[in-house]
């Protein structure tokens, strides 16, 4: 098989992205690497001959691999838009059904599926849940090509070990051409090949122990930021909930009890559909019940918590209302210097594109700051390390320290450890 | 009027206890609405609609009463027109708002209590509508509440921005998610293998027992309505 020479570009930014020579592949696992925002994503849908079906620009030259009648299998940065029916069991066995594989066989893979998964409704599973569900699926078809886009980002610790020595064993055992994009770094060891795209855009193969990174050592300047005069408290007391109901065995979170304080920061750090976004969504819309869950400021009983805070969703096109990035970012009353160095500070170019054509990194940089210039003292941020590169991810890290250092509150959740091992004041498990 | 309402209510009630024991396949369940709202403008007497809609809140007691509400609200201004305006009879104008409360409600119920995703799966084993199709109806029917959720969310962020748009404007996200949530979709069933030969692991059609269900249903809006004809021929009233 052999990577052809192609150029591609969208119609609406500067964006392009090329490969100039031939790259003969073998059946082997390729990581594809690069800054955040160069189109890793792009190029792994060209390679599954998405375009022109599935995405528009202007494409030179031929980049697929799959053909019509060639079985390859897929799972995307964001899970969830992948899911097409209600029911997590019927979810489930779709492409065995498509595949024609045996009914038998069928049910020994179903019977495998964990009880807590099987008997949810796709529309309340987490993140994690859904990434879960499509390798549990797919896994077992042993395609021939495999794309995997951050496969791994949204799993917990254990789950994320299982599927690491499924994929081993799966290595180890099938000749597979394996394609994958992976910011946790979990299956780096797997591959001996590099696809490394540069700060220009022009991709290029290296084999690994002759590629040396060259974005680790990239430093950030942290942003002005206003300090928080006031002391704002959350105290959470015996607090009990549930997805939709309060019935004792659907309950996710038994009796949970913390406080913290202006400048600190806290993380949840708990397995997968546990309630950790439920948790932060709930908060931010102020529906517990007052009596578990309120906030002080200045010691006195915050009536209207949703006006202080500011959360940063998993699904991050919510955070984007208009159709251009500088109205979005004029909408925060920013000068135009004021949105050049933010944008050149996010590793985002500064051109008028729409803010939900960014890559999936720096759509979650952007809107970590969203909080911040709606002036938030109390932030909530989910899953903010998706998709950064080591560079955005260290300077995040210093990000959180500066804001503790201003007396923000700052709620996390996070599966990375790397990232809130050393910035979190405590850590909450359930 | 209240020989009218007492009929209604012990018909709901007796038949809507027996109904709820027979197990309707959902695509049986769509028929007979469709069936009962065609025949709607034929039926002078409202009580055959009234047993139909009486199974269906007694299927889903939990909605009874949203639906109940909302058909109340759409027929209201009918009584309304019917009454302060064409200048017929009181009792009609009566007539009328029930009919077309009960049709609403026949509607409603049935919209809220249809598995559509089952009626989809159903036609598509059946072969009656071709898999590519049927999928990308059933995945963009199953994205609504997804796509409601979305909206919600998108109008908290508003909120935090203290933008207060309305709710036209806060369309546009909302369309722009849809758009990239199809795409990704669509790809994604390519990359699963869906195709023509597709198998069915979950049997979608009828059972024996939903098919006797029907049957029996079936039967006892016959015998209620020739027991009915033959009451008033008896009576001479018909």
């Amino acid at each position: 098989m052999i990577l052809r020479p192609f150029s591609f570009s969208f119609p609406s930014s500067s964006f392009s992205l090329s490969l100039k020579t031939e790259i003969p592949l073998t059946h082997s696992w390729y990581e594809i690497k690069s800054l955040s925002g160069k189109g890793k994503s792009t190029f792994l849908k060209l390679l599954m001959g998405a375009h022109p079906d599935f995405i528009s620009g202007n494409l030179e030259g031929d980049p697929s691999l799959v053909s019509k009648k060639e079985s390859f299998l897929y799972l995307s940065q964001n899970p969830f838009h992948q899911i097409i029916h209600t029911k997590t069991k019927e979810e489930f066995v779709f492409p065995f059904e498509n595949f024609q594989i045996r009914p038998n066989i069928i049910s020994s893979h179903l019977s495998s599926l964990p009880k807590n998964l099987s008997d949810k409704k796709t529309l309340h599973l987490s993140h994690g849940e859904c990434q879960h569900l499509l390798l549990r699926s797919l896994l077992p078809l042993s395609p021939k090509i495999l794309f995997l886009d951050e496969p791994f980002s949204y799993l917990d610790e254990k789950t994320r070990d299982s599927f690491y020595t499924l994929l081993l064993e799966l290595q180890k055992n099938l000749s597979l051409l394996v394609f994958f994009i992976d910011h946790t770094q979990k299956l780096s060891s797997l591959s001996e090949k590099t696809l490394f795209i540069d700060n220009n855009s022009v991709i290029s193969l290296y084999k690994k122990e002759d590629h040396k990174e060259e974005f680790t050592n990239l430093k950030k300047e942290l942003p002005e930021i206003p300090f928080v005069k006031d002391f704002f408290e959350l105290r959470v007391k015996n607090l009990s909930f549930g997805i939709s109901s309060k019935k004792e065995e659907t309950l996710l979170v038994k009796n949970l009890s913390f406080s913290l304080h202006s400048g600190q920061c806290y993380t949840i750090f708990a397995p997968n559909g546990s309630g950790k976004t439920t948790f932060l969504k709930r908060l931010f819309q102020n529906t517990f019940d007052s009596s578990h869950v309120f906030f002080l400021k200045n010691n006195k009983i915050l009536k209207n918590p949703t006006s202080s805070i500011g959360i940063c969703f998993q699904d991050l096109d919510s955070h984007f209302l208009y159709p251009d990035l500088f109205s979005e970012l004029k909408s925060f009353n920013l000068t135009l210097e004021e949105i050049e160095k933010y944008l050149h500070l996010l590793d985002i170019p500064f051109s008028n594109i729409s803010p939900f054509l960014l890559s999936e990194g720096q759509k979650r940089r952007l809107s970590l700051f969203y909080p911040l210039w709606a002036h938030r003292p109390i932030l909530l941020f989910d899953e903010i390390t998706v998709g950064q590169d080591p560079a955005n991810f260290s300077f995040m890290k210093e990000l959180i320290g500066h804001l503790k250092k201003h007396q923000y509150l700052i709620l996390l959740v996070s599966h990375d450890k790397t990232f809130f091992e050393d910035i979190s004041d405590n850590v909450l498990f359930w | 009027m209240t020989k009218l309402s007492l009929k209604i209510l012990v018909t709901t009630f007796f038949f809507g206890k027996i109904m709820k024991r027979l197990d309707l396949h959902p695509a049986h369940r769509l028929f007979f609405t469709f069936f009962f709202l065609c025949l709607f403008p034929f039926i002078k007497n409202i009580e055959i609609i009234a047993i139909y809609s009486s199974l269906l809140f007694l299927l889903n007691t939990t909605t009874f009463f949203n639906h109940t509400f909302k058909a109340f609200l759409f027929a209201l201004p009918y009584f309304f027109l019917n009454f302060f305006w064409t200048g017929q009879d009181y009792s009609i104008s009566i007539a009328n708002f029930f009919r077309i409360f009960f049709l609403c409600l026949v509607s409603f119920s049935s919209l809220g209590l249809e598995e559509i995703e089952k009626i989809f799966l159903y036609l598509m084993q059946r072969k009656i509508i071709p898999i590519e199709i049927g999928y990308a109806i059933l995945s963009g029917l199953n994205s609504l509440q997804d796509l409601k959720q979305h909206f919600f969310r998108v109008r908290a962020c508003a909120k935090m921005r203290k933008k207060r748009p309305s709710p036209l404007f806060l369309l546009f996200p909302v369309l722009v998610y849809s758009l990239s949530k199809a795409q990704i979709m669509a790809f994604s069933m390519k990359s699963k293998g869906i195709n023509s030969q597709k198998i069915f692991y979950f049997d979608y059609l009828p059972t024996k027992k939903q098919n006797k269900s029907c049957l029996v249903f079936l039967s006892f809006i016959l015998i209620i309505e020739c027991g009915r004809r033959f009451l008033h021929l008896y009576h001479g009233t018909l």
